[in-house]
């Protein structure tokens, strides 16, 4: 018995009275040639064999496929060179190169009576790469048994099955190929090539033939002329008995980048000792793409003194501090999602459900460590903690509780996204201490404002061998609450944050689409707050790659005497209605500085009150209100330019609008 | 009797479209020098050309089957495909 590899006697009579009685054969190894040489079995084939080092002129010279070839041969293929001398070892005897070409790699030999057919490979098939253009493995693959299957007919194989341009800038035309491979023996004729629908042009012939195991490329533009979102139809008839007609959907929409535009362009804010007041910034987009941000308040200034800043800013108060976090346990082991983190020393991945900055930098995903940390770096498993700032892995820190941990037998991890409170709850139960088995319940949570809190529920007596705090990407900076040393207790909270005491906004992030602006509320709470000056900034991180974060600063100017509403005056905004012109129905904000009676009220050309939209006492802060173009009789009025007015007892103001039919 | 006649053409046109569609059509025959192994250009992963030229026909969607001896008598397999893979002689 001959050792695999090599086709004894036996076996050749076998195969070879397989072929007289109608078979196919693809036979397929380096040395195929050098072994069954001379024999009948090998004559099937109507190969020559070529010694190591021949020249090889009917064949071209092929150069491995990237390396892959001469890695491929773990016995002593050290280069491309070597690869070409051992696998060009065939030659047309009785038979003929099969698709001879570079392209398609023609190291194959096919023959053929009127019983059989064969293919001979030295190229061994599965050391090749798959293209990104034409899918060579395949399609050579059906070639093969096109021709071994002696199958007739045209067999059409396209690179896609649809076409995405994807969001492009309006005038930057896009082009893009479709490459149609022929795998069957038949002569592949495509007619009637056409592009149905708008948006696209197909320039090329309507009729194309395609030979056996040939291609051919075909350009679709996009010429994203006009703004708008494009779908149409590449369509074409084939002869292809199994695909009479091709279908090739073709999307894409041309819109201009998003261009944020602010205002204010800066805060400066007057407000007396022990008031509270709200200042509005609105954020528009000038562009034609949809605009996403997110807003990240960092000040150094304040009433939290008790521990840091470090160099970004970040300071951290807990519970037992008078003006310090208030310490809840909302328990999310029956509302949450089981994490999954379980075993000792491993991570989960999860995804963040808002944009989250931690030091500045957008953090997309989180891993939750087994051993009671978070990291936005890659190292979930590490036991032994270190103190911060610590160029060790893990970086990138959030550490409510890292020590030797573990699920143990009953531990579970849990998380929820709270969307009331646009935040994040990562729960550990009943997590284990690895050396003592004591049980902890603790919770990270992480809030859409940047703000971190941790809370400690029920704790392990075992507490002076965790290190608690955060810590950036490279250890540079960081905030060490607690390293090795009794500080965690039962019941208590530690809040991390950027943001002072006196300001915050009503969101942190959202989208903006052209002519819709967002409005968000500066919420200022000078109720501790000592006569004299406050400085914080604003960063407005968002997807306009021109302006990709802008920075307002906030003067806050705490006022010595506290007047009687505790609001300092200021005038009411109104802004520009949204859709505008608009049919049926239009949305208009307004900003009132303090609480009090207002109107607002829709006017015609002739200066005549169609209708009354407002006309009460209303609170401090942003309102909406819609018109759907009915007057006060109850009837809808003619297409035409209206005004809108707003008016308080000492402020008013007039903006225009246009409804159309 | 002519019922039945007409009846069992059915049957076996029916029959012949099956083995046709499903039936054993192709043979792989792993007959490799196991020395040889290479990693998927693909994947990464270590592979031999049995493993490849398997992949592709599940791949394109054919039915085959995959042994290490040839059958003595493989008249039912339209196609043979015999793998003896890589090794170093000169």
């Amino acid at each position: 018995m001959l050792p695999p590899g090599t086709v004894s006697s036996e076996q050749q009579v076998i195969l070879t009275d397989y072929l007289d009685n109608g078979g196919s054969i693809y036979l397929e190894g380096t040395n195929i040639g050098s072994d069954h040489n001379g024999t009948e079995f090998w004559d099937c084939f109507g190969a020559a064999y070529l010694g190591q080092g021949a020249l090889h002129n009917e064949i071209e010279v092929i150069q491995g496929d990237a390396d892959n070839f001469a890695h491929a041969c773990v016995f002593g293929y050290a280069s491309n060179t070597y690869a070409d001398i051992y696998i060009n070892r065939l030659a047309p005897a009785s038979g003929q190169s099969l698709l001879h070409s570079q392209d398609q790699f023609s190291r194959i030999i096919n023959n053929e009576d009127d019983n059989f057919r064969t293919i001979a490979s030295t190229l061994i098939m599965g050391a090749l790469a798959n293209d990104d253009i034409v899918s060579k493995k395949i399609n050579l693959m059906k070639c093969y048994l096109a021709y071994l299957l002696n199958y007739q007919e045209a067999q059409i194989w396209l690179s896609d099955t649809s076409l995405d341009f994807g969001t492009v800038n309006p005038g930057d035309s896009q082009i893009k190929k479709l490459y149609i491979q022929n795998t069957g023996q038949g002569q592949l004729i495509l007619s009637e090539i056409q592009i149905i629908g708008d948006g696209f042009i197909y320039e090329g012939p309507q009729e194309l033939v395609i030979e056996f195991g040939t291609y051919l490329e075909i350009e679709v533009i996009f010429p994203a002329f006009n703004q708008g979102t494009y779908e149409a139809e590449l369509v074409m008839q084939s002869n292809d008995p199994e695909l009479m007609e091709v279908i090739i959907p073709l999307t894409g929409s041309c819109f201009a980048p998003p261009a944020i535009y602010v205002i204010p362009s800066e805060f400066i804010m007057e407000v007396s000792s022990g008031a509270t007041a709200i200042f509005p910034l609105q954020i528009l987009n000038n562009g034609g793409m949809e605009l996403e941000y997110s807003l990240e308040i960092i000040g150094q200034s304040g009433i939290r003194n008790q521990g840091g800043p470090d160099d970004y800013g970040h300071n951290w108060q807990d519970s037992r501090e008078e003006e310090g976090p208030v310490f809840v346990w909302n328990d999310i082991a029956s509302t949450g999602i089981d994490s999954g983190l379980t075993g000792n020393n491993n991570y989960v991945d999860i995804e963040l459900p808002f944009p989250f900055y931690f030091f500045g930098a957008l953090q997309g995903q989180v891993l939750i460590s087994s051993n009671g940390y978070l990291t936005f770096g890659t190292d979930g498993i590490d036991q032994s903690n270190d103190p911060i700032p610590s160029t060790a892995e893990p970086n990138d820190l959030i550490a409510p509780f890292w020590d030797d941990l573990n699920p143990g037998s009953q531990g579970k991890n849990y998380y929820l996204h709270d969307e009331e409170t646009a935040s994040l709850i990562i729960q550990y139960s009943d997590w284990e201490k690895y050396t003592s088995g004591e049980t902890y319940d603790f919770q990270v949570v992480l809030e859409s404002s940047g703000n971190i809190l941790f809370f400690y529920n029920q704790m392990g007596s075992s507490l002076n061998s965790a290190t608690v705090g955060i810590e950036n990407h490279d250890a540079t900076d960081g905030l060490e609450i607690a390293f090795n040393e009794s500080f965690l207790e039962n019941e208590l909270a530690v809040r991390i944050s950027t943001i002072p005491d006196w300001i915050a906004l009503s969101s942190y992030y959202g989208e903006v689409i052209t002519g819709q602006p967002d409005l968000i509320e500066l919420q200022i709470d000078a109720s501790e707050l000592a006569p004299g000056s406050y400085e914080a900034i604003l960063l407005i991180h968002s997807n306009d790659l021109a302006d990709p974060e802008l920075t307002l600063s906030l003067h806050l100017q705490v006022l010595g005497t506290s007047n009687d509403n505790h609001q300092i005056a200021q005038n009411p905004l109104l802004f520009q209605n949204y859709p505008n012109p608009f049919n049926p129905e239009t949305k208009i904000d307004f900003f009132l500085p303090a609480d009090g009676y207002m109107e607002l009220v829709i006017f015609n050309l002739r200066g005549g009150k169609v209708k009354t939209l407002v006309n009460d006492i209303r609170q401090s802060g942003l309102h909406s209100v819609f018109w759907d173009g009915i007057d006060d009789n109850g009837k809808r009025v003619t297409s035409g330019v209206y005004f809108y007015k707003i008016k308080t007892d000492i402020y008013s103001i007039t903006k225009r609008m246009i409804l159309l039919k | 009797m002519k019922r039945l006649t007409i009846l069992g053409f059915i049957i076996f046109f029916i029959l012949n479209l099956f083995l046709e569609l499903n039936g054993q059509l192709l043979y792989v025959w792993d007959h490799e020098n196991n020395s040889f192994s290479f990693p998927d250009p693909d994947t990464g992963e270590y592979i031999d050309g049995t493993l490849a030229i398997s992949s592709l026909l599940t791949e394109i969607g054919v039915d085959f089957e995959r042994g290490f001896d040839l059958p003595a008598n493989p008249v039912d397999y339209d196609i043979i495909l015999v793998m003896l893979g890589s090794f170093c002689e000169s």
